[in-house]
């Protein structure tokens, strides 16, 4: 069995890509986050980090998206 | 009803672009995700019988945001007889989702593929035939900024009653489960498109490494900032006080004229001293706005709005709004109007009131005139005076956010921030110069309509009384009676005449007429104020208290709730109140003046009240964070302790 590590999106370090798992059931946010195209199995980037360092800046299905890290620990990530 | 054809698509796929190329009037488009915030009509340019909606943007049908359910319930209520829906070639991925929602309207539908300009230009081939057979509905290549195919699309859109089915796929079964439809689309996108990196693309990743750094974002941004408002104040400026100078001899013409053919007194009067100044004075900002807009317009659809807002948001949130706030806030310093409609984009509630709560606080266009003429009949030109507005502005701003944060209203909605991040592209001319077209029609009318009206009405009051046309006797005109009896209340700040009071009334319509009534009502404008102290506290007070009419009523629109309208009034009324009276009290008590002791037992209660009230809303103790629900335990207070 292949060995993988799950963690959180907002760990990843910048420039790093990683599969989505688990997205945090909470209806309106798990909503909103589905219309963006972010399901479970989707490829995530992290591109970059806010100057001030609270929202990241994520490449998912060749768009840019801003997310606060409030918002991307409710997400659970492998890293690829 | 029979020929609507409604457009609806992803925010920032090329709707209004498209939208202003079908139909030949300008609306403003950005690249900002969510700028049609209402749905347009218009009319087919080569056929005015076919009627055009412009829906806003949406990810999905029936989700979170204000914009998208206007949109949903728009097409659930009123279906238009043909759907185009928008995609952006660039990103079809995305896109495409949408178009699976769609197909569960039932409502014939065309696909329109938007940027196949630059797909062409990337050579990237797109197989719409593909595409077409999958949903079986057409499938046109469009170009909404070159204008390729476009007449094709609506030919094409006005013969198809093809409703929108997905063949060889259970629809159902894709509309309700998302990861399953993102699923299917990945299945089909590999024979519709084939993926390659955009030069669009890598020239955005480049200028991102520089706008987007950790240490030059935030000074480029103010740098950005900064070359805006020194072309619109002083270019603009310059400008303004040529329209100034047409205006006063204007009024000196007509006022020629009409004693020539003999017009009664008060006849002259109203036109010339009421409708032409107050034209001219509009009239006078109108090159500042143009200006401003223009650039406004520029920094939109380039891409960097939403890149300032990314920056920005961390510093925002701390103030209970977030990193979309910034821009309503700024366009706020040109116009409140503009600004609070901007407020339509931040999706999280609680944000979004507090914007609107808080946008007024800004020193717009009109304020800024007041601000310039105080500064030089009180305090000789300082520039800094005016200066200290925008951060007196901006300091209220943060601390009522932060007391705010505290009340229910702003507590409801947990949604959180998830902002597109746009590519960046060079602006067309074309929508820079219909951003400025739109805007010069708003201000016009608004100029001509508004401020119009209230000037008669103005005037009426002043040169009418209980024994009838008064003309300049003002001191026997109901405007004198009414600012007799309000002047009680501002006793504290310092200037408790009625000229001051009944200007304060001028400004709720439009604050530049604040100026103009202190002008005419009183012969000394020095005697009216107790102290400087008391002329800048009277500044704090229109720079804070509610905005003009029309700013109250786009503020009632985007709240949408009359309680909540009302809570902003009497906040919006007593922040102003309060800071005027600190501001008065703290001058006095250095210069020791007149109503001292007065001034400071009413500033007293005043702060008491207010420390009071927020105690009651946390009785828990809460920092007022925001962070934990009313009634429960604070978790910060948890966590300081733990760690």
């Amino acid at each position: 069995m292949q060995y993988t590590l799950m963690m959180k999106l907002s760990d990843l370090n910048c420039g790093e890509s990683s599969k989505v798992i688990q997205i945090s059931n909470q209806p309106k946010f798990m909503r909103r986050i589905n219309d963006l195209g972010i399901v479970e199995g989707v490829v995530i980037t992290y591109v970059a980090r806010a100057p001030l360092g609270d929202p990241m800046l994520i490449k998912v299905r060749d768009f840019m998206l801003a997310i606060r890290l409030d918002d991307a620990k409710k997400i659970t990530v492998e890293k690829l | 009803m029979n020929d609507t054809i409604a457009l609806v698509g992803n925010p920032n796929c090329g709707k209004t672009s498209l939208f202003n190329t079908l139909t030949g009037t300008y609306q403003k488009v950005g690249n900002w995700t969510g700028v049609t915030t209402e749905q347009k009509i218009g009319k087919y340019k080569k056929d005015k019988q076919i009627k055009i909606i412009d829906l806003p943007g949406l990810y999905s049908l029936g989700s979170g945001a204000i914009d998208e359910t206007t949109a949903y319930k728009y097409l659930k209520n009123t279906p238009p007889k043909v759907i185009i829906n928008v995609v952006d070639g660039t990103n079809l991925e995305r896109n495409l989702s949408l178009t699976v929602e769609l197909a569960y309207l039932k409502i014939p539908t065309v696909i329109a593929i938007n940027m196949c300009d630059e797909l062409e230009k990337n050579h990237i081939k797109l197989n719409s035939e593909y595409l077409s057979k999958i949903f079986g509905v057409p499938v046109i290549n469009v170009s909404a900024l070159k204008g390729t195919n476009i007449d094709k699309l609506i030919d094409v859109a006005r013969k198809t009653s093809q409703k929108p089915q997905i063949l060889g796929y259970n629809a159902n079964l894709l509309i309700s489960n998302k990861l399953k439809r993102f699923d299917f689309i990945e299945s089909i996108i590999d024979k519709v498109i084939q993926k390659k990196t955009t030069k669009t693309e890598k020239r955005t990743q480049r200028i991102d490494k520089i706008l987007l750094n950790k240490y030059l974002s935030i000074p480029i941004f103010f740098m950005v900032m900064t070359a805006v408002y020194f072309l619109s104040m002083k270019v603009g400026g310059f400008f303004g006080g040529y329209i100034e100078q047409l205006f006063e001899w204007l009024s000196k013409r007509a006022d020629l004229l009409l004693n020539g053919m003999g017009a009664s007194e008060w006849i002259t009067s109203l036109i010339c001293d009421a409708i032409i100044k107050t034209l001219g004075g509009v009239c006078s900002f109108l090159p500042q706005i143009l200006i401003l807009f223009m650039l406004m317009a520029l920094i939109e659809e380039s891409g960097y709005a939403s890149r300032v807002a990314f920056i920005f948001d961390r510093i925002f949130r701390t103030f209970g709004l977030s990193g979309k706030s910034l821009l309503p806030l700024i366009v706020s310093c040109g116009c409140t109007v503009t600004g609070l409609m901007a407020t339509r984009t931040i999706e999280n509630t609680n944000e979004r009131r507090m914007t609107v709560f808080l946008a007024p606080f800004m020193p717009c266009g009109a304020k800024t005139a007041v601000f310039a003429w105080f500064s030089s009949t009180f305090f000789g030109g300082n520039a800094l005076v005016a200066t200290s507005m925008y951060f007196l502005g901006i300091i209220c701003a943060c601390v009522f956010g932060l007391i705010l944060k505290g009340f229910k209203i702003f507590r409801s909605d947990a949604s959180g921030f998830l902002l597109e991040i746009p590519l960046l592209r060079v602006p067309p001319i074309k929508n820079v110069v219909a951003v400025m077209w739109e805007k010069v029609k708003e201000f016009t009318t608004k100029a001509a309509l508004i401020v119009f009206s209230v000037t008669v009405f103005l005037w009426l009051l002043k040169s009418v009384g209980p024994s009838g046309y008064v003309g300049e006797k003002v001191e026997k005109s109901f405007l004198f009676i009414l600012g007799n009896i309000l002047k009680y209340a501002f006793y504290p700040l310092g200037c408790s005449s009625w000229q001051t009071s009944v200007a304060l009334i001028s400004g709720t319509f439009a604050k530049e007429a604040v100026v103009e009534s202190l002008n005419l009502l009183s012969t000394d404008v020095h005697a009216l104020f107790n102290s400087t102290y008391s002329a800048y506290a009277f500044m704090a007070f229109i720079l804070l208290s509610p905005p003009c009419v029309a700013s109250l009523a786009t503020a009632k629109r985007e709240l949408g709730n009359l309680k909540i309208f009302a809570f902003m009034l009497i906040f919006q009324t007593l922040s102003a109140y309060i800071v005027a009276i600190i501001i008065n009290t703290v001058g006095t008590l250095i210069y020791g003046g007149f109503g001292l002791i007065l001034s400071v037992i009413i500033a007293i209660i005043i702060v008491l009240a207010v420390i009071k009230s927020i105690k009651r809303l946390n009785k828990n103790g809460c920092k007022l964070c925001g962070y934990c629900k009313k009634g429960e335990k604070c978790n910060k207070k948890v966590k300081r302790f733990t760690t």
